[in-house]
């Protein structure tokens, strides 16, 4: 497989503008909300090194910095034609993004902060890159919303791309603690596990039929939480047992569109019908509810790290902080 | 976008006489290559089918999107954002679609979409005219 990897350069910053912190009236105790530089339309979020915030800035092409400890924001280009969707830390510290616009997975190294980008090879075509994960030897997968998913290895920059059994569809993807890797189709309505070795997908049905899987993620247990985007629930897959169990969200129409659990297991669900984020506690069984810092948020992703999960607010352009700790 | 607006005449003075079209058979046809346009579709291609009834897919189909009424395709939840576009702009017209293919969020503020548009106005104009032509999917 042939890979590009010339794409090499110093990052210049676009943007360096202060983030402010939103009107207070309308946070919710522990939580705290950035503005981003006017027209970022933030997408994914991911912790980065030294307790900032790594943000696609899809619509502008860039990966924004959030410093919440100053609320300053600063964006690095990632080239003509950028559109990025996804963003993760590697285990190398680096921020890997998946980049619709420019069919490529690009690493920004924060030491040097120098960018590097591999174009999907030109059969694929255009993907629509989505989401990315790390496996247990640090193979880096991702998904590609026009029907495929793939494998890069950061070492040889050796890439591989493969059809999901289903067409169209593959979007959020997840590894669980022992290092395997699944995803979910939305158009699909499928989880799918990834054999790492032969990169084959195997189709795990969800109990409801075109439920509309949008994002995944696993909990300590190795459990599959996944985002129901068309049937508004909540569901748990188990490796285990190959069982299934799902919540309904609360309200009247809700549409589940990302999943995130936390260090302590505590299942984070945004709900676009709500315009809230939810707490799930799959002990109890109980919902909390942190609605979003204004009229149609559209948190798309969540993410975190110990004692802080992040909402980007694609709506309204914000970060939202929420601070477990001090948590309901 | 003055080119396009240019070449829809027929389009934009059913607008501007507040009579939009209700059938893309009502519109003059797109300049655009709709071969090329079918190659751009792929951008649009994850989350809009080209089958009549497909809206589970994250956005509604864009089987006849040309002339078709604004956030009216039954079985599709449309994003509040889009239902207040519809109240002053009834009808995707091709001059509409171009705007809202070169940048959804400026012409909605809002909108669900996460795509962050398409810049080169040929390519939209292909992409309109292959919507225009209403063939199935492939």
């Amino acid at each position: 497989m042939r890979f590009f990897r010339n794409i090499v350069m110093a990052a210049a910053f676009l943007l360096a503008a202060p983030a402010c912190a939103a009107d207070p009236q309308k946070q919710q105790a522990g939580t705290q909300v950035f503005e981003l530089p006017e027209g970022a339309r933030v997408h994914d979020v991911a912790p980065a090194p030294n307790g900032s915030i790594w943000y696609t800035a899809q619509r502008q092409g860039a990966l924004g910095i959030l410093d919440p400890k100053t609320g300053k924001a600063r964006q690095v280009p990632l080239g003509q034609g950028s559109a990025p969707h996804g963003v993760i830390q590697g285990p190398d510290g680096a921020a890997w993004i998946t980049d619709s616009g420019l069919n490529a997975i690009v690493r920004f190294d924060p030491r040097g902060e120098k960018l590097t980008a591999w174009k999907l090879p030109e059969d694929v075509g255009y993907a629509n890159l989505n989401t990315g994960a790390f496996d247990g030897n640090g193979i880096y997968w991702f998904t590609g919303q026009n029907g495929i998913y793939g494998r890069l290895d950061p070492a040889t920059g050796d890439m591989r791309v493969f059809k999901d059994p289903d067409g169209r569809g593959p979007y959020g993807i997840a590894a669980t603690p022992s290092g395997e890797i699944y995803y979910v189709s939305l158009a699909g309505s499928h989880l799918a596990r990834i054999d790492r070795t032969s990169g084959k997908a195997t189709i795990i049905e969800p109990p409801t039929p075109k439920q509309g899987a949008r994002r995944v993620w696993a909990d300590s247990k190795g459990n599959l939480w996944v985002s129901e985007f068309n049937s508004g629930n909540l569901s748990r897959y188990t490796p285990a047992t190959n069982g299934w169990k799902s919540w309904r969200l609360p309200g009247a129409k809700p549409q589940a569109y990302a999943v995130y659990v936390d260090q302590s297991d505590m299942v984070w669900v945004s709900d676009f019908g709500a315009n809230a984020t939810l707490k799930f506690d799959p002990a109890s069984e109980k919902w909390t509810t942190y609605p979003g810092s204004g009229e149609g948020a559209n948190v798309r992703q969540i993410l975190g790290r110990p004692g802080e999960v992040y909402l980007p607010e694609s709506g309204t352009n914000r970060i939202m902080v929420i601070r477990t700790s001090g948590a309901a | 976008m003055k080119a396009l607006v240019a070449l829809l005449p027929a389009a934009v003075i059913a607008a501007a006489c507040g009579a939009p079209a209700t059938s893309s058979d009502e519109i003059a046809p797109v300049s655009g290559d709709p071969v090329r346009g079918e190659r751009a579709y792929q951008k649009c291609y994850s989350c809009h089918g080209l089958e009549p009834g497909r809206n589970d897919i994250g956005g509604p189909t864009l089987h006849r999107i040309v002339g078709r009424r604004v956030a009216a395709e039954a079985g599709f939840d449309y994003s509040p954002a889009l239902r207040k576009f519809a109240e002053r702009s009834p009808s995707w017209t091709p001059e509409l679609l171009d705007q809202l293919i070169a940048d959804p969020e400026a012409l909605v503020p809002g909108t669900s979409m996460t795509f962050t548009g398409i810049t080169d106005e040929q390519e939209r104009r292909d992409l309109i005219a292959f919507l225009q032509r209403g063939e199935p999917a492939p």
